[in-house]
């Protein structure tokens, strides 16, 4: 038997009063006024239940008509508080726990960003339909052509020309996406190819004149954008970034005001390096198939310094100094880019 | 202002303190292992994970000897949470794989947001209570409609000149529909004030950015702009634009906690339930703009971990600055809210950022 003192109130109503709880050594349970001592009522074990078992906080009994007991010991524990509650809060407090926790929820952070969400997207991504990357596609290029592109200024004949091309670059390679376009239009992003997910390419009038003397160079472009929608990379990037807007949702949701900037700057970090992935990715396809059409890795460098030359980056420019500053870029080091396509040339001449 | 009434009462009733028990470690302790049950869970613990961080931190807040209590549910949160998330996924999958439908799409989420906007507010609060007695809200669709999308949208054609006052409307309809045991909040601010503490951030944003560029620009060597070297002005570049991107940030948060530190105490100050409570703050600008920045120091450099000790921190502050006056009929109060709340509007509020904090 043991006697508590603490705060009785009724179901729904704000009076309180001060009351001495006996606890029966078989459960059962008499609450007395503790002022006069007047009993105020008493129930069986059975009939009442505990509210949670928090660090530092009492825990409250409930009755059978929603009455609550608090008592003033923050740290009394019922003998019939269950043991799962028991177990909760001992981890909550423990210091192993703690520092269990504080070590290995980085870690599966770290898991979770590198392994799982882009084996979840693989896993899902090849069940996506094709209907959708159509409609994608289409939709994506409707918006462009209101934002950002313009009718080309490319003649006619020049655009049956590289037309030719794109069919001398598509036709010998073995794709699995089956239908692709290539079409030509003017903007201001300056030198630039862009890969639809429904198999359109679109080339900008920019990258026509900066590389018209340089067909191989072209191939080597349209070969990229061409390895963009064989992994189908737009479905991809969708996909990864609605998995991960639940993950940061379910798991740091609570977070809010500069809490959820730096996450959120976090999240926005995440979704380049993905970015960066994928261009290399794109980029080794381009490698690998530049000799089933006829050109070679090296053209693939000649393109990136054009394009390089022509947005005013200086492509032989030493980033190492300034390696962090690749966080913040959705394309890999374009001089990385260079070296790892002569890289591939030097390869391709041993059989 | 004296009710005449029970102006004897009122006057005699003695302020008391938000009395704050939770300590940084304890609530870091519990948030981190919540944290990892729910990774380890694959989510399906974070249910009970926001309800103990919730009673947690509601539990040690206490006025006049009694203790707020948070009464959800983690099957109730895992339910709304559990629906919200297949809503949320289902919508950015239309709206990311038919872009078209998506603007469509769009278009009646900002039609839905009032609502998620109420069902958030009121599930919170039929959560939240106080000696038995929960909390409720009857905000309706269309005031939440007005106040939260087409006045901040209109206010923009006034360049935001208006957004002081859509801010002080905002924050009326919020606390005006509050009731506690069946007795109304009544806020009366005054617009004034929401103006006065938006020209002082104002002034502060302008004389942060002054003091600040100047410093940047002073220690810059420009004559390296006309090096050769392509590295040299990179790093020049880099030494400007760095700061300056720093400074961006410190001149938004001090304001900020400028504006709410004078609009916080505004605010509480003019609040009251009749009859029931009177609550004060005193909230001192220079050590709450130093709390703001401070917190968001330790996120950067926790990479977001620190967030329970920046969130305790803030809410220790808070509660050391506000004062709560409690009047008679607060021992007479019957409770008029049910427990049968669903979680779902409260959860997608907070998957679409629509959740809003009170005070």
């Amino acid at each position: 038997m043991r006697t508590l003192t603490g705060l009785y109130l009724l179901a729904g109503e704000s009076a309180s009063q001060q009351t001495r709880l006996t606890l029966l050594d078989n459960g059962d349970i008499r609450l007395h006024k503790l002022l006069d001592d007047a009993p105020i009522r008493s129930a069986t074990a059975d009939s009442v239940s505990l509210g949670s078992a928090i660090p530092g906080l009492p825990v409250d009994l409930i009755f059978a008509d929603k009455a609550t007991f608090t008592p003033d010991d923050v740290y009394f524990r019922w003998p019939s508080l269950s043991q799962g509650s028991r177990f909760i809060e001992w981890l909550e407090s423990h210091i192993v726990a703690i520092i269990a926790a504080t070590i290995l929820v980085p870690i599966i952070f770290w898991w979770i960003i590198t392994r799982a969400v882009p084996t979840t997207t693989a896993l899902v991504v090849p069940h996506l339909p094709t209907g959708v990357a159509d409609v994608l596609g289409e939709h994506t290029l409707t918006l462009l052509d209101k934002s950002m592109f313009d009718d080309t200024s490319i003649s006619d004949e020049q655009q049956a020309s590289i037309n030719d091309l794109w069919f001398a670059v598509i036709n010998p390679l073995p794709l699995a996406h089956p239908h692709y376009q290539l079409l030509f239009r003017d903007s201001a992003i300056g030198a630039n190819a862009i890969a639809l997910p429904d198999g359109t390419v679109v080339v900008t009038d920019d990258l026509i004149t900066l590389l018209t003397d340089k067909p191989n160079a072209l191939k080597a472009v349209l070969l990229h954008e061409i390895g963009h929608i064989e992994y189908r990379h737009s479905l991809q990037m969708i996909t990864q970034s609605t998995i991960t807007a639940v993950i940061y949702t379910m798991l740091a949701g609570d977070i809010d005001g500069a809490g959820e900037a730096v996450i959120g700057a976090g999240v926005g970090l995440l979704q380049n390096a993905y970015s960066r992935d994928m261009e290399a990715e794109a980029d080794n396809f381009a490698f690998n198939h530049a000799p089933d059409i006829g050109i070679s890795a090296n053209d693939f460098a000649t393109a990136m310094r054009s394009l390089a030359a022509s947005h005013g980056v200086d492509p032989e420019a030493d980033s190492d100094d300034y390696s962090w500053e690749e966080l913040l870029h959705t394309h890999p080091d374009i001089k990385e880019r260079i070296d790892r396509a002569e890289n591939a040339a030097a390869l391709e001449s041993k059989p | 202002m004296t009710n005449p009434i029970n102006g004897a009462s009122i006057a005699s009733a003695p302020s008391l303190p938000v009395q704050f028990s939770a300590t940084k470690f304890g609530y870091f302790k519990l948030w981190h292992v919540n944290l990892l049950l729910s990774i380890v869970t694959l989510g399906i613990y974070s249910a009970w994970a926001k309800v103990r961080n919730t009673q947690y931190l509601y539990g040690h807040t206490q006025v006049d000897g009694h203790r707020l209590a948070y009464l959800a549910t983690p099957l109730q949160i895992l339910r709304g949470r559990f629906i919200a998330v297949i809503a949320f996924v289902a919508l950015s999958t239309i709206a990311n794989f038919f872009p078209i439908a998506g603007l469509i799409l769009y278009g009646v989420l900002l039609l839905a947001l009032p609502w998620l906007i109420i069902q958030g507010i009121r599930f919170t609060l039929h959560m939240t209570a106080y000696r038995n007695i929960r909390f409720s809200f009857t905000g309706t669709y269309t005031d939440a409609l007005i106040n939260f999308i087409v006045l901040p949208i209109l206010s923009i054609f006034t360049l935001y000149l208006a957004m002081p006052w859509v801010m002080r409307r905002i924050q009326l309809f919020m606390m005006n529909n509050i009731t506690f045991g069946g007795e109304k909040f009544s806020l009366n601010t005054s617009t004034g004030q929401y103006y006065l503490a938006a020209l002082a951030a104002f002034l502060l944003s302008i004389a942060v950015i002054a003091i600040g560029a100047t410093l940047i620009f002073s220690g810059v060597d420009f004559t390296a702009f006309k090096s050769e070297d392509p590295k040299a002005s990179k790093q020049l570049i880099l030494s400007i634009f760095l700061p300056l991107y720093g400074l961006m940030f410190l001149t938004g948060y001090l304001s900020m906690a400028l504006f709410n530190a004078m609009i916080r105490n505004h605010v509480v100050n003019n609040l009251q339930v009749e009859n029931v409570a009177r609550f004060s703050s005193s909230v001192k600008v220079i050590p709450y703009m130093w709390l703001t920045v401070s917190n968001a120091i330790i996120l950067i450099f926790t990479i977001g971990l620190g967030h329970p000790i920046a969130l305790i921190r803030k809410l220790d502050y808070l509660s050391k600055c506000t004062q709560v006056q409690v009047l008679p009929k607060m021992n007479e109060l019957i409770n008029t809210v049910g427990n049968t709340d669903s979680a779902f509007g409260e959860e997608a509020a907070g998957l679409f950022d629509a959740d809003v904090s009170l005070i």
